[in-house]
């Protein structure tokens, strides 16, 4: 217990004894301090996973708010669906019909103003249909061979396509860049969008496509290693927009960039 | 007694239900006044004849004989009135034959200046109606034109109007998002309205450049889809 030190008044607490005291209550708080940081973490972020084995039509539907959105093919016939919500937690509740899988964040919470991001990573079976729309954020899709792949950022956020085997695929933002890093089909139709960011397309060297690019305002048109490879005429004065032939030209590119540059160029081997 | 009373009472009188003093009065009345003693004399010859007609029996008649009857009496004057129609019809194809052959059988004769005249005529009537021919043609044309820039005009104007619905719908919404969506609005809404601002520029120097309308019309599209997205959360 505390030593004391007594005076003709009683006992005086000696400094010691205080320091210890303080010691003492120092210690609690940060205890407490501690116990509740777990739960503050807890409030901040939370995590819904689940899967789905879609019967027929492997296709997803999802339209987000805001955050990241990732999906990858992989080698399993389900559907996973993992999103990390920041907090005020929005709601999340997929539906699988016929149809195929449906998550709409915008829909199941329409009214709420103030939600936090959701953070999507969806792994998707490789011959899925993918269609993803979003308010604000990023959006990656990875090794997908469906029949359609379509990303469109309504405001801002980057688009990453990459190893896509689809026959129509369009991506669209406002600001951000694109990036389809993927093969061209016979007969596909390849559009992508954007009013400010950078526009990459890389595409197989050997592909055989017809190319309208149109960059009004930057002018800025880069067809890389396939200007030797095709036919190219520039329209619309200033080189605002190129149009050509590439092989055989089967596949359909539509490229659109009001305020930024388009870049072209083979895929890496 | 005046005329007028003794009218009145004549039909009693000629019955012999007027009796007493009116009897009397209506007889004196009658050797004085010519005009009512004749009354009475045809009203007492009406009045004998229907005495004497009373115990005649009419035969009932045959309706369809009377039908019949008026029948032929309506056929005979619609015969009637389309005979005339006819000759009316008939005189007049006659008067303009007269008329036509009278015109084409009379021998013209012109003096120089008249043959002129005519001729100027003739040719300024063939270029009235060929003016009018042409102009005729290319109404059309124009009208389309005039619709295509009503419905085109009718088109922004529309378009317009939902634009502003929606900038009114996000302005009473706008403080209740998180900082980051507010932030991400304002800085896209600049983007699209500079690349519409781009366009409307290279429109003003080349206001056919396809280029640039196509441009405009992205960029129009791109806003109304930013807008309807945020009007919507």
């Amino acid at each position: 217990m505390f030593k004391t030190n007594y005076t003709p008044h009683g006992p005086a607490p000696s400094r010691c004894t205080i320091r210890a005291a303080i010691r003492m209550l120092v210690a609690c708080a940060a205890l407490a301090l501690m116990s509740l940081w777990p739960a503050t973490e807890g409030r901040a972020q939370q995590r819904y996973s689940r899967s789905f084995a879609p019967r027929r039509n492997v296709s997803l539907l999802l339209r987000n708010r805001s955050g990241q959105v990732v999906v990858e093919g992989w080698d399993r016939a389900e559907i996973r669906v993992t999103a990390t919500m920041e907090s005020p937690a929005a709601h999340v509740t997929p539906t699988l019909n016929d149809d195929g899988l449906t998550i709409d964040i915008t829909n199941d919470n329409r009214g709420r103003d103030d939600i936090g991001d959701v953070n999507f990573k969806i792994q998707v079976p490789y011959d899925s249909t993918v269609d993803l729309q979003t308010t604000r954020g990023d959006i990656t899709v990875r090794n997908v061979r469906g029949r359609l792949v379509h990303a469109h950022i309504f405001s801002e956020g980057d688009i990453e396509l990459t190893d896509i085997r689809a026959m129509t695929v369009m991506a669209e933002n406002v600001s951000g860049d694109i990036v389809f890093d993927a093969e061209l089909l016979r007969g596909g139709s390849y559009e992508l969008k954007s009013t400010q960011g950078v526009i990459n397309m890389r595409v197989t060297p050997g592909s055989g496509f017809t190319l309208t690019a149109t960059a009004p305002h930057t002018r800025n048109i880069n067809l890389g290693g396939f200007a030797q490879l095709g036919n190219f005429n520039y329209q619309g004065g200033d080189n605002r927009r190129v149009v050509g032939t590439v092989g055989d030209g089967s596949a359909k590119v539509i490229m659109t960039n009001l305020r930024g540059a388009i870049n072209l160029a083979p895929r890496a081997r | 007694m005046n005329c007028e009373k003794c009218q009145e009472h004549l039909s009693d009188f000629l019955d012999g239900t007027l009796t007493g003093e009116a009897r009397i009065l209506l007889g004196r009345h009658l050797t004085e006044c010519l005009v009512c003693a004749d009354v009475r004399d045809d009203l007492g010859a009406i009045v004998s004849s229907a005495q004497a007609a009373h115990n005649y029996s009419y035969a009932p008649p045959s309706s369809r004989a009377l039908w019949l009857r008026i029948s032929n009496t309506i056929e005979a004057e619609c015969a009637e009135q389309q005979q005339t129609a006819a000759r009316v019809a008939a005189l007049a194809a006659d008067r303009r034959e007269s008329f036509l052959t009278r015109t084409l059988q009379r021998r013209w004769t012109l003096t120089l200046p008249q043959l002129t005249a005519a001729v100027a005529a003739l040719v300024v009537a063939v270029a009235a109606v060929t003016v009018f021919s042409v102009q005729s043609l290319l109404r059309p044309q124009q009208t389309a034109e005039v619709k295509a820039a009503i419905s085109g005009a009718g088109h922004r104007v529309s378009s317009d109007q939902e634009l502003d619905l929606l900038m009114q719908r996000i302005a009473q919404r706008k403080a209740r998002w998180n900082p980051r969506m507010r932030d991400a609005f304002e800085r896209n809404i600049m983007v699209i309205d500079a690349a519409v601002n781009d366009s409307l520029q290279q429109l003003d120097q080349s206001p056919h450049d396809e280029v640039s309308e196509e441009a405009l019309d992205a960029a129009m599209r791109d806003k109304k889809e930013l807008l309807r997205q945020f009007a919507d959360l």
